[in-house]
């Protein structure tokens, strides 16, 4: 399965990592679709082979069935599907609102579940897809302030593997990729004064944050040949961060 | 009797069957007033709520659904004017489905979401704010499930939840620390409860059969003296120093892939 003339969709194409998935993909001349998380989300510059771009408009439940359709209309299949949720700000668990409590929800395991199944259902007899959700490292640690986000991405990393389970018989594989701190989070999530940045590097055992093509390259891998037999597994592209727990943290006073 | 003079929340407990009850019954029977909550099986509550009291421990019922913030938030009311405060929250209430993921419904995915994890951020966001209020620490036990640790196929929504409580107890545990509050969350196996009434793997004898078997202590959870007694653990003295942790109680199932109790080995 090389990426030449592959049909890949990635939603959250409007954050940085999924910006850097799409142009990873780009490069290996897939027709990528993006669809932005935002509804005025600005699809990642660069040009592409066949760029295509599909905002959610809305937050019915159907309304990732119609983005989907419109892909599969377009391109005719659809084989790789990366989804990636905007990330959030660290709080409070005391001082967290309903309303936040229930965005989480919904853009992280809502919007996941949902591509996953519309995904599935584009499907081809005889044919291979393969599903990639990329979650932030709270998915496999809890931290001070990421209830919301733990229990969210914990919750889309556990659909993954048992759509793995059971969408194994149909040749679809679904994976997740987990990352620690790349060098685009600090503009979107956490604002970490210059002076605290050393908190962050000196939890990460190869001392600095990634890239984001750095984590595209291992959703690349997981898109590709070499991962034939790859399904419900979470690989973490963190530089070592989950490792342990020892330091790594420099988040605003909550 | 550890727990005389505290007060237990213990949600989804009206099933005569159930973890809720098997937990209640634990509580009291170490001397805890107990506050039954449930959205159904009233009949069941107030048969419950009789046997509490015959324990000699003050025990009252309040029908909620943990879903709804308002009836919640009316729930912790109730709580504080009739027993005068918190002690422990067993946030237990639960639905489960059994489905492929492509089949998972707006309708059930709401549900299961909405009263297995957004019940639980109701709960445990109104415990910890009245256990801070009231300066004396607590003690948070969420039911999880081994679903938690290990996901099983066809069940992606109720898997996902029970992964996000993980998290939640995780995440509590960090945050709470500081005001006294322990959090953890337990891991019960099979339990011969209403919820796994829909269950796939337990509709003949043949099922159940083959089900148990895969159990490396060949049966299913009793709800009081297996999970009850893991819950007394937590939050009593024995647990003052755990937080953060998840205790599971299943019999082995989901150690590793075990078969067959019959296989005895080469």
């Amino acid at each position: 399965m090389g990426m030449d003339n592959k049909v890949v969709v990635v939603v959250g194409a409007d954050t940085a990592v999924g910006s850097a998935v799409a142009r990873e993909f780009e490069r290996e001349n897939a027709r990528v679709s993006l669809v932005p998380l935002q509804p005025d989300g600005a699809a990642p510059a660069g040009a592409g082979n066949g760029r295509h771009v599909i905002p959610l408009r809305g937050r019915d439940w159907d309304e990732p069935a119609r983005v989907m359709k419109e892909i599969r209309d377009r391109h005719g299949r659809i084989d790789v599907t990366v989804f990636t949720p905007r990330p959030f700000a660290p709080k409070s668990f005391l001082a967290l609102s309903e309303e936040e409590w229930e965005e989480n929800e919904y853009a992280v395991v809502r919007l996941g579940l949902r591509f996953i199944q519309e995904t599935a259902r584009h499907r081809e007899a005889g044919g291979e897809q393969r599903i990639i959700l990329v979650l932030p490292a709270h998915t496999l640690m809890a931290f001070q302030g990421s209830s919301a986000q733990s229990s969210t991405c914990a919750a889309l990393e556990t659909i993954a593997r048992v759509a793995a389970v059971d969408l194994g018989p149909h040749n679809i594989k679904v994976n997740c990729v987990v990352y620690g701190w790349t060098h685009a989070q600090r503009h979107m999530m956490y604002e970490i004064p210059p002076e605290k940045a050393h908190l962050v590097r000196d939890g990460i055992p190869l001392g600095r944050c990634a890239d984001p093509s750095e984590i595209a390259g291992v959703v690349k891998f997981l898109a590709g040949p070499q991962a034939s037999y790859v399904t419900g597994a979470t690989v973490r592209a963190d530089g070592g961060y989950l490792i342990t727990r020892s330091a790594g943290q420099a988040f605003p006073e909550l | 009797m550890r727990l005389v003079g505290k007060t237990a929340l213990i949600t989804g407990a009206a099933r005569r069957r159930g973890i809720g009850r098997g937990v209640a019954l634990a509580l009291a029977k170490e001397g805890a007033d107990i506050l039954i909550n449930d959205v159904d099986a009233m009949d069941e509550a107030e048969e419950l709520r009789e046997i509490i009291r015959q324990l000699g421990r003050k025990a009252e019922i309040f029908r909620a659904d943990v879903s709804v913030r308002s009836e919640v938030n009316d729930m912790f009311r109730f709580l504080e004017r009739t027993f005068g405060g918190i002690d422990i929250l067993v946030n237990n209430a639960g639905v489960a489905s059994w489905e492929n993921v492509t089949d998972i419904t707006e309708e059930t995915y709401r549900r299961i979401m909405g009263v297995n994890v957004k019940g639980a951020f109701n709960c445990c966001q109104e415990a910890a704010r009245l256990m801070i209020r009231q300066g004396r620490g607590g003690r948070i036990v969420i039911i999880s499930s081994v679903h938690a640790q290990m996901p099983f196929g066809g069940m992606a929504a109720y898997g996902a939840s029970k992964a996000a409580l993980r998290e939640l107890a995780n995440a509590l545990a960090l945050e709470l620390a500081p005001h006294g509050i322990n959090v953890n969350h337990i891991g019960p196996g099979w339990v011969d409860s209403d919820i796994n009434r829909n269950s796939p793997d337990l509709q003949t004898e043949e099922d159940r059969r083959r089900t148990m078997g895969m159990i490396p202590c060949a049966r299913p959870a009793d709800p009081e003296n297996d999970l009850g007694r893991g819950v007394v653990y937590l939050v009593t003295g024995d647990g003052d120093y755990v937080t953060g942790t998840y205790l599971r109680i299943d019999g082995g199932f989901v150690t590793g892939k075990f078969y067959d109790s019959a296989y005895r080995g080469v």
